[in-house]
Parts: structure tokens; C-alpha cells; sequence
């Protein structure tokens, strides 16, 4: 968690120091406590915590969601406390891809044209199909979201995540909303990712099985990060089990 | 039930910027439909009260003249409960100050006791001597006169000077027109009451009477007393008799209250359609976000009739709301249409009814339209399992369109592209809110019509029709050589003289009361118009009627037509058919005029011409036609044009404007709405593609782009509904005075996008904040 840089380590890509969320409201609510973090390129790494320790909230400061109440984040050399929205969405659109539980894909629009969505609008996206290929699911580029199972629809969108090529991949309990063979699917997906294209990836969960495949794991608890290993190998999401 | 009640309002509260939009459309609904509906009640009332306080007459006789005597006669026929016989005369009358001809009917008045047309005094007295008048309130105010005030009238060729000592009103004359003139002219045409006895010295009938009124017996048919009456007066130079519903002031009444009958009934219909279209789909877009929530609260015990009725119950209170708005606007606009019919006609008073009933079945009515709508909808979500409306509901189902195929696609944007796909993979959704837009559209059109219709009316009639200047009729048969003496009258420069009889038309079992009219072979002054309205020649032989009268008589051209005479010594002939003309106003019959004074057996005859004036020269002019005794009316083109547009159209351009109002209330209530569904069926969707990277401003043109898409479809078909929406009310309220042409300028259509627009784009305003408030993070956190 310090700013120094070990020799033989990829760059550090994000950084964060200090960082606070505040929610307004009658009874304003301290959802981060001040975090320190940096993020390196093509790491994998998993952050755990109960639900209300402030990790989604940590997710959504990282990729340019919302905005931290304290606190710097820095990717590369810009500067995101002080973005403003325009900023922010050029942060997202060039650099950022998001997955989250309930895989959000635009209804109306079959597999292929939910990545298109993001590669028209991209600056060195792959092709829908390379991604659509990456995720597995080069057999069902013409499927609408309707016709597809919900492991196929997460794997979608983190096709859609990945075809901008981002430097950093968010995803928010991918596999949340999955059964356990389904979620390992979608984590292979994810793993096969970031070992391909050396996607810095980010994935919060309850669930501390998928700790195993990361490199790196952090501990959430009330807003802080409370611990972080390292695992020495990265175990195959296949030979997850819960 | 109180947690659903806090529900309830929590519900409206959250809802408000739609549930008002959606109010103030069934407001404009209800409305109008009170508007017409007590206009209406109000008029029949008014006039049903005003019929009996005066007495009026059930027959109306006109003829040359006939002994006192023969009053036993009449009385004697069955039926008849009084006779009263007057004195009537044609009179030209000078107003100091007023250089134009005037001229009037002179009625001996009522008598006292039992009369019938009783008049109704507005000021002064009844007058007593022979140089004493009461004239209509109508031309007393036209030309500011007041008892005290003198005029001189000539009568039979001698002028006098008359005191008016009363200001009148008459049943007989609450819609007060000139014989042959289309519209009124209080200016130039009055009616004067006088003493019997002086007007009979006048006229020469001492001991005789030339006009005739009856009373039947109450639930009496008048066609046999008519039959009876006819038989015994035609000695007597008998035009015949007519019953009360061809008097003229009463059919235009009547006319005007069977309009308002019309209005009542489809207008409100219309609005109130679109208005239920409104509630459906917002009632099922917020049942479609309630479903897990109707789905916990059947889970709880509560039973589909309690759940059911709560959601009635949001229904119903928008739907409440705008009739409560509705009544009182309603109301409101009614009693202020009725005060402007009270002038207009002159009634001494006008009841303004705005019965329970009437608010009662317009709240109904509505309700009944709105809860329809919201009942399907209310129906679905409460007939789910709750197991399975606690799941999220399955995503809707897509299909690929031609356009991914097609070569346009690569040519599109790719918010173009995603524009044109959910326009194309929702087509019934897309196609509802094109529908909505397009009603909206549509009753703007229909608001229109009546200023545009009124606008070609007086073209056809006045610029395409009649073309003369000044339109003469003589007080009785001239030779035509009196074409001479009006030609070298100061300013004329040209003459077409003409002969009109009146006649009744006979085919097969139908009848009708109509005038010939005998044109000049190549007349310019006065043309006969096609379908297409331009000129066609008269026929040498034979006779042409408009389609109206054609209609009535069910003739078509070839057939034959008996024609009887009412005038002379009653002729009876058979004529030939031979063509049809269109005009927008009246029912006529024209020939040539040589070829109708064959047909009379008489010689060159005229009774009346159509001049070409130079308008430097009309007062000149003007002077020249009050000394000429035998030119008995006048009518100015200008004049009656004018006439028409501030007095009958004036009526139906104040209904026409406040039409306009409520019409664009619902446009802007249905736009609005449409783009509030639109933009919260897809805040999950526009929140994702701004997660994905794209811009406000490209989320923006997403949502936009496919409202101003449907807009844009929208409009055409609204204007095409719009036509057929007035071709609708047009043929339900078409009458035999006046036929309302199906004409819509484009200005009208014009005016019917911009508001549509204009909503659109301030609808798009309040959307673009939504999208700037839009919260990412909530909009994705919750299952699909």
C-alpha cells in the first residue's frame, strides 16, 4: 500500500490516498473511512467485505461513478477528485470497463450490438466479435439478451466491459446473481481477460472463495481496508467450488 | 386500508408532473363536453321558455289579401285553438345620418289579449297612432336609436315621419335575416310594429288582413290543418302556409342547437378517447415498476378486489381532479358562451343551465373513459402470482428488423442506429406513442376547422358565387327593360337582371320550399359553381339545383320534378332536371331566365338584378335607390360579408378558440407524458450507456432523438386524422342553411405542429434535466 514502486513490478496505474465518502442525509453515513490503495497493470485483484463495508462505494470512486467527499485518486497522471462530469465520462469511455450483479445490457439489442455500444464509441476496440470470442460466446452473436442464459448474459457484458480494450476492468459481484457452475464460467471469462489482454482487473464480493484465483486480496470492513495478501499461485477459477 | 391510502397519496405526490398533465386532458374533455352540453340545454330551454311567454305561432300564412270573414272559417278547422290575422308591409326606411338603403317588414302588433308573437318590450311603449313604430332591438342598437327618436318610412310609395315609442323583442324574429339575404344585417334590415288599424289604412285592407298566424291545439300535427288552410286561402294569393319548424328564425335556432347537439356529442368523445388512451399507458407503465410490490402485498393477504381498488383509486383521483377542473372551466366558458348566444339571438333573458345531470354524466363519462383505460392494466398486475411478480419480470422479447440488413445501417451514427433499432423492435410501443402524439395533433386540426371552414365558406359563396356588388329585388314583377333605367343609375357598370319565384318542389313523396332563381344565360355576376367549384353554364332548357335540395328530393339528373308555384295563380309544371350545382349555403333551384318565364307563361319579366358597382359611387348611388319606390331590399356584398363574420361566425370562432385552448392543453398533457414514459422505461438503459462512457449530451440525443422521430411521424398522421376527424363532424352537423366544408389551410396544420413541437421541445427540456440528474449508481443497483 506504499507509493514506492519494487523493482520488476508493473507500473502503478491507480492510485488512491486518504479517501472519504460521506452520504448526505438526515443521518449522513460514512461509507468510506480513508482508504489508501494503488491498483498496477494487468494485476487481478479481489476485494472483499460484508455488504455495507464500503466496497462498492470504493468500485464506483475508482471508476468514475461518483466523486469521493475527501481524498485524492489519481489515474496515471489525472487527477479524478477534482474531474468534473465531462471528465469523468471521458475517463469511463476511454480507460474503463464495468461489470456488474444484474449485467445491465440494453434489451432491444442483440449480443453483438450491446458491444457495439461501447466499440463505435471507443478509440482501439476490438471487434464485437473478438470480444464475443474472448467471453466464449462466438455461438450466440445474434441472441438477444431475452434469449440468453444468465451466466451468457454476464459474459456479455464483460465482452462489452473488455472490447474497448480498458485498462482497468470493475466488477462489481459479477457473480452475484449466479448459480455456482454459471458464476465459474463468468470468472473464467474474467480470468482468461486479464491474463490475455493484462487487464488491470478489480472484483468486490462477499464471496471469499474467488479470493483464491487473484493476485492480490484486499479486506473491506466499515469503510477500511482491514487486510491484504497475496496469494503465491493463482488458482483456476475451475477449481473453485462453493 | 390506511397504509394503502398514505400509499396512495405518496403515490400522487410522486407522480405529480404526470398526474397533473394527465388531469388537465380529461379537464379539457369534461370541458368541453360541459360546454356544449349546457350551451346547449341552455339555448332549448331558453327557447322553450320564451315560445310560451310570447305565444308563438304554430302555422305562418302569408298572403295578398283576404276578408276578416273568412276567420270563422279558419277557426272552424280542426285543431286550430286561434287565429289571430295581421297587417304586414314592406317598408324603406331613411335613418338620419345613414346614407345606405334600409328596409323593413312592418307588423300590425299583437292583440292585446290574445294575440299571438307577443312582443317583448325592452323600453318604452307600444305604440298607438299612425305615426308611431316599435322596431327590433336588434336594429335600434345598430343605429343607437331610442324611444323619442324619428325616422321616415315609406309605405305603399308614402313616406311619413314616425316617433318610435317601444324597443322590441319578437319570437318570431330571434334570428332576424332578410327574405332571400343568408345572413343578417341589422343595419340595413328591421322589423317596425304599428297599430292595426293605421298600418291597415296604409296598406289598404280595411276589413281584410294579408298575414296569418295559428295556434294548434297542443300535440296537433299541422300537416292536415296546412292542407285545410291551403285549400280555403288560395284564393287569397296564399304563398302557403308553413308550420313552425320551417319559420325561418325557428329552423335556424333549431339548426343551431342540433350544432351544439353534434358538438356535445363528438368532441368530448374525442378528447375524452385520448385522454383514456393517456391513463392506460401511464397506468400500466407505473403497474409495470409496482409489479413486485403488488406482488408483496398479495403475498401479505392483501386480495386482488382490495389491490385492485387501490390502484382505481390513483386513477381515480387524477381522473377527479380534472373533472372537478373540468366542471368549473367548464361551467365557467358555458355561461359565458350562453351570454354571447343571448346577444346574438336577442333573447330577453337566457336561462344558463348547468344541470347536476349534466356534471354528473360528464364526470361519468370520463371516469367511465379513464378507468377503462386504467382497468386492463390494474387487471394484469393484480392477477400475477405473487411468487412470480416478486421475481423480476422476464425481459421482453426483440427481433432483428430489416434495417441491420440493409445499407443505410452503415451510413447512421451509432445513436442514429440505436435510435432507429428500439424505434423498430418496439414497434406496438412506438406505435402507441405515435398514436397518442398523433391524436393530439389531430384535435388541434379539428379546433381549426371552424375558422378556416368559415374562411372558404365566404369565398365560395361571396368571391366565387355571388360576385355582384350590390344585389337589388324589386317589390313586385318589373318588365326588363328596367335594366336600363339601374344601368344608368350613378356607378353601375353592369347589370344582370334576374327573376326568382317561389315555389314548392315536388318528387315522388318528398317536398321541399325553395326559390327559382332565372339567371342570365351568360352571367358574370352570379355563377353556378361545380363540385370543384367552377363556373358551369346554365342548361337552355330545364332545371338545376343544388346538391343539398337534390339530395333532399332524392332526384338525380334526367328525373323529373313537379313544380308548384306560389305565387300569381298557382301554376303546377313538370320540369327536367338537368344538372347540379355545389354551394356551401342554402337550398335553391336555378334556370335560365327565359326558359322560367316560359315555364310562368309570362313575358320578360324580372324581379330583381345583380349589379356591378364602382365603389366611388355607391353613396351617389345609394341616394338614387331610396328615391326609386320600387326597389324594395338591398344587399352590399362587403356588407353582408361583414355581417357574416362578426355575427354567425363570430359565434362559432369564440367556440373555435376555446376549442383551440383545451385542444392544446391535451397536446401538451400527451406529448408530456409520452416522453416521461419514454425516459423512465429507459433510465436503466440511458444509465448504462453513460456508464459505458457515453456523453449526456449522446445519452441525450438517444432518448431525444427517438421521441422527435415518433414526433415527427406523429404529425402527418395526426393531420390525416385530424381531416378525418373533421370530415366526422362536418357531416354530423351539416344542416340545409349552411354546409361547413371539410377545409383545413395550412396554417392550420401548421399551427397543430408547432404546439406539438413547441410541447416537444419543452418537454425534451425537463428530459435533458432528468438525464443531468440521473443517478448512476441507483439506476443499475437494482435487478432488471
Amino acid at each position: 500500500m506504499s507509493g514506492t514502486q519494487p523493482a520488476g513490478q508493473p507500473p502503478v496505474l491507480l492510485s488512491a490516498r486518504g479517501l472519504a465518502k460521506v452520504y448526505d442525509g438526515e443521518s449522513p453515513v460514512q461509507a468510506l473511512r480513508g482508504v489508501d490503495l494503488d491498483l498496477r497493470a494487468a494485476e487481478f485483484v479481489v476485494l472483499l467485505g460484508a455488504s455495507g463495508s464500503g466496497k462498492s462505494t470504493l468500485l464506483n470512486i475508482l471508476g468514475g461513478l461518483e466523486t469521493a467527499s475527501s481524498g485524492q485518486v489519481v489515474y496515471q497522471d489525472h487527477d479524478l477528485t477534482r474531474a468534473g462530469d465531462r471528465a469523468l465520462t471521458r475517463y469511463r469511455r476511454e480507460h474503463v470497463g464495468f461489470v456488474f450483479q444484474f449485467y445491465n445490457l440494453i434489451a432491444s439489442l442483440t449480443a453483438r450490438e450491446n458491444v457495439e455500444a461501447v466499440t463505435e464509441i471507443a478509440r482501439n476496440p476490438l471487434t464485437p466479435e473478438e470480444a464475443l470470442t474472448a467471453v466464449g460466446l462466438e455461438h450466440r452473436l445474434d441472441h438477444f439478451p431475452a434469449q440468453l442464459s444468465g451466466g451468457e448474459q454476464q459474459r456479455v457484458a464483460i465482452a462489452r466491459a473488455i472490447a474497448k480494450q480498458p485498462d482497468l476492468l470493475l466488477c462489481d459481484e459479477p457473480t452475484g446473481a449466479l448459480d455456482s457452475h454459471t458464476g465459474i464460467r463468468v470468472l473464467e471469462a474474467l480470468d482468461e481477460v486479464n491474463r490475455r489482454l493484462r487487464t488491470l482487473t478489480v472484483v468486490i464480493t462477499h464471496n471469499a472463495v474467488i479470493a483464491d484465483m487473484a493476485d492480490r486480496v484486499l479486506r473491506l470492513s466499515d469503510g477500511r481496508i482491514v487486510g491484504e495478501h497475496r496469494n503465491a499461485t493463482r488458482r483456476a477459477p475451475r477449481d473453485l467450488q462453493w | 386500508m390506511s397504509v394503502l391510502v398514505h400509499k396512495l397519496a405518496r403515490d400522487l405526490w410522486r407522480l405529480r408532473g404526470q398526474a397533473l398533465a394527465i388531469a388537465l386532458v380529461v379537464a379539457s374533455g369534461v370541458a368541453t363536453y360541459v360546454i356544449a352540453h349546457s350551451t346547449m340545454q341552455s339555448l332549448a330551454l331558453t327557447q322553450r321558455e320564451f315560445y310560451r311567454d310570447s305565444r308563438f305561432a304554430d302555422v305562418f300564412v302569408a298572403l295578398i289579401r283576404a276578408p276578416r270573414e273568412i276567420e270563422s272559417v279558419i277557426t272552424a278547422i280542426d285543431d286550430v285553438e286561434t287565429v289571430e290575422t295581421r297587417a304586414r308591409a314592406a317598408a324603406l326606411v331613411d335613418v338620419p345620418g345613414f346614407d345606405d338603403p334600409v328596409s323593413a317588414e312592418v307588423l300590425s302588433l299583437p292583440d292585446p289579449r290574445k294575440g299571438l308573437n307577443r312582443l317583448y318590450l325592452r323600453a318604452g311603449r307600444l305604440p298607438a297612432s299612425d305615426r308611431e313604430i316599435a322596431v327590433n332591438e336588434a336594429f335600434a342598437e345598430a343605429h343607437d336609436l331610442h324611444p323619442g327618436d324619428r325616422l321616415r318610412i315609406t309605405l305603399r310609395g308614402r313616406q311619413r315621419q314616425v316617433t318610435i315609442t317601444g324597443i322590441a323583442l319578437s319570437a318570431e324574429f330571434v334570428y332576424l335575416v332578410r327574405p332571400g339575404d343568408l345572413f343578417p344585417d341589422y343595419k340595413r334590415y328591421g322589423v317596425f310594429w304599428m297599430a292595426r288599424e293605421p298600418l291597415d289604412a296604409a296598406e289598404g285592407l280595411d276589413g281584410a288582413f294579408n298575414d296569418l298566424l295559428l295556434r294548434l291545439r297542443p300535440g296537433a300535427d299541422p300537416r292536415p290543418v296546412i292542407e285545410r288552410l291551403d285549400r280555403v286561402l288560395a284564393p287569397y294569393g296564399s304563398v302557403g302556409a308553413i308550420a313552425r319548424e320551417d319559420q325561418t328564425s325557428h329552423r335556424y335556432l333549431t339548426d343551431e342547437i342540433r350544432q351544439w347537439e353534434v358538438q356535445a356529442t363528438i368532441l368530448p368523445a374525442i378528447f375524452l378517447g385520448v385522454a383514456a388512451f393517456l391513463l392506460n399507458v401511464v397506468m400500466m407503465r407505473l403497474l409495470k415498476q409496482e409489479r413486485s410490490q403488488v406482488a408483496v402485498l398479495r403475498a401479505f393477504g392483501y386480495n386482488r378486489l382490495e389491490i385492485g381498488w387501490h390502484y382505481l383509486m390513483l386513477a381515480g383521483s387524477i381522473v377527479l381532479l380534472g373533472s372537478a377542473l373540468g366542471v368549473a372551466v367548464g361551467g365557467w366558458l358555458g355561461a359565458g358562451m350562453s351570454r354571447v348566444y343571448q346577444e346574438f339571438f336577442r333573447y330577453p333573458y337566457l336561462h344558463y343551465v348547468l344541470s347536476t345531470r349534466v356534471i354528473a354524466s360528464g364526470i361519468a363519462v370520463s371516469a367511465g373513459a379513464a378507468l377503462l383505460g386504467a382497468a386492463t392494466a390494474v387487471y394484469r398486475a393484480a392477477r400475477l402470482p405473487p411468487a412470480q411478480g416478486m421475481r423480476p419480470e422476464p425481459p421482453p422479447r426483440y427481433r432483428i428488423t430489416r434495417f441491420e440488413t440493409s445499407r443505410l445501417r452503415h451510413w447512421l451514427s451509432p445513436a442514429t442506429r440505436m435510435v432507429v433499432r428500439n424505434l423498430m423492435r418496439q414497434p406496438l410501443k412506438s406505435g402507441l406513442t405515435v398514436l397518442g402524439i398523433a391524436f393530439s395533433a389531430s384535435i388541434l386540426v379539428v379546433g381549426g376547422l371552424m375558422e378556416d371552414a368559415i374562411d372558404y365558406l365566404v369565398d365560395v359563396q361571396f368571391r366565387q358565387a355571388l360576385r355582384a356588388d350590390l344585389t337589388v329585388s324589386f317589390d313586385d314583377v318589373k318588365h326588363e327593360s328596367v335594366v336600363h333605367e339601374l344601368a344608368a343609375m350613378p356607378g353601375v357598370h353592369r347589370v344582370e337582371p334576374m327573376r326568382a319565384v317561389a315555389v314548392r318542389l315536388q318528387a315522388g313523396h318528398r317536398h321541399e320550399r325553395s326559390a327559382i332563381q332565372g339567371l342570365e344565360p351568360d352571367g358574370r355576376l352570379y355563377r353556378l359553381l361545380d363540385a370543384d367549384f367552377r363556373p358551369v353554364a346554365i342548361p337552355d332548357q330545364g332545371l338545376m339545383m343544388t346538391d343539398m335540395l337534390a339530395a333532399k328530393l332524392g332526384l338525380q339528373v334526367g328525373d323529373t320534378v313537379r313544380v308548384e308555384v306560389l305565387e300569381g295563380n298557382r301554376p303546377t309544371r313538370e320540369v327536367t332536371l338537368v344538372g347540379i350545382t355545389h354551394e356551401l349555403t342554402g337550398t335553391s333551384a336555378y334556370m335560365r331566365r327565359g326558359a322560367l318565364n316560359r315555364l310562368l307563361r309570362e313575358g320578360d319579366v324580372v324581379t330583381g338584378a345583380f349589379l356591378g358597382v364602382e365603389r366611388s359611387a355607391l353613396p351617389r348611388l345609394y341616394r338614387d335607390i331610396k328615391s326609386t319606390p320600387r326597389i324594395a331590399g338591398v344587399m352590399n356584398r362587403q356588407v353582408a360579408i361583414d355581417s357574416f363574420t362578426e355575427t354567425m361566425a363570430g359565434n362559432m370562432l369564440i367556440f373555435g378558440a376555446v376549442l383551440l385552448v383545451l385542444a392544446s392543453t391535451i397536446a401538451v398533457g400527451v406529448v408530456y407524458n409520452s416522453m416521461r414514459v419514454a425516459f423512465s422505461e429507459r433510465e436503466r438503459e440511458l444509465a448504462s450507456l453513460r456508464v459505458l462512457g457515453y456523453t449526456r449530451f449522446e445519452t441525450g440525443m438517444i432518448l431525444l432523438g427517438e421521441i422527435a422521430t415518433l414526433t415527427l411521424i406523429a404529425l402527418p398522421i395526426g393531420g390525416v386524422i385530424g381531416w378525418w376527424l373533421s370530415a366526422l363532424m362536418v357531416e354530423a352537423s351539416n344542416s340545409d342553411l349552411y354546409r361547413i366544408p371539410v377545409v383545413i389551410e395550412p396554417q392550420t396544420y401548421a399551427y397543430a405542429a408547432s404546439v406539438i413541437l413547441i410541447a416537444s421541445t419543452l418537454s425534451s427540456l425537463l428530459m435533458i434535466r432528468f438525464i443531468r440528474r440521473m443517478d448512476l449508481v441507483s439506476a443499475l443497483k437494482v435487478p432488471q
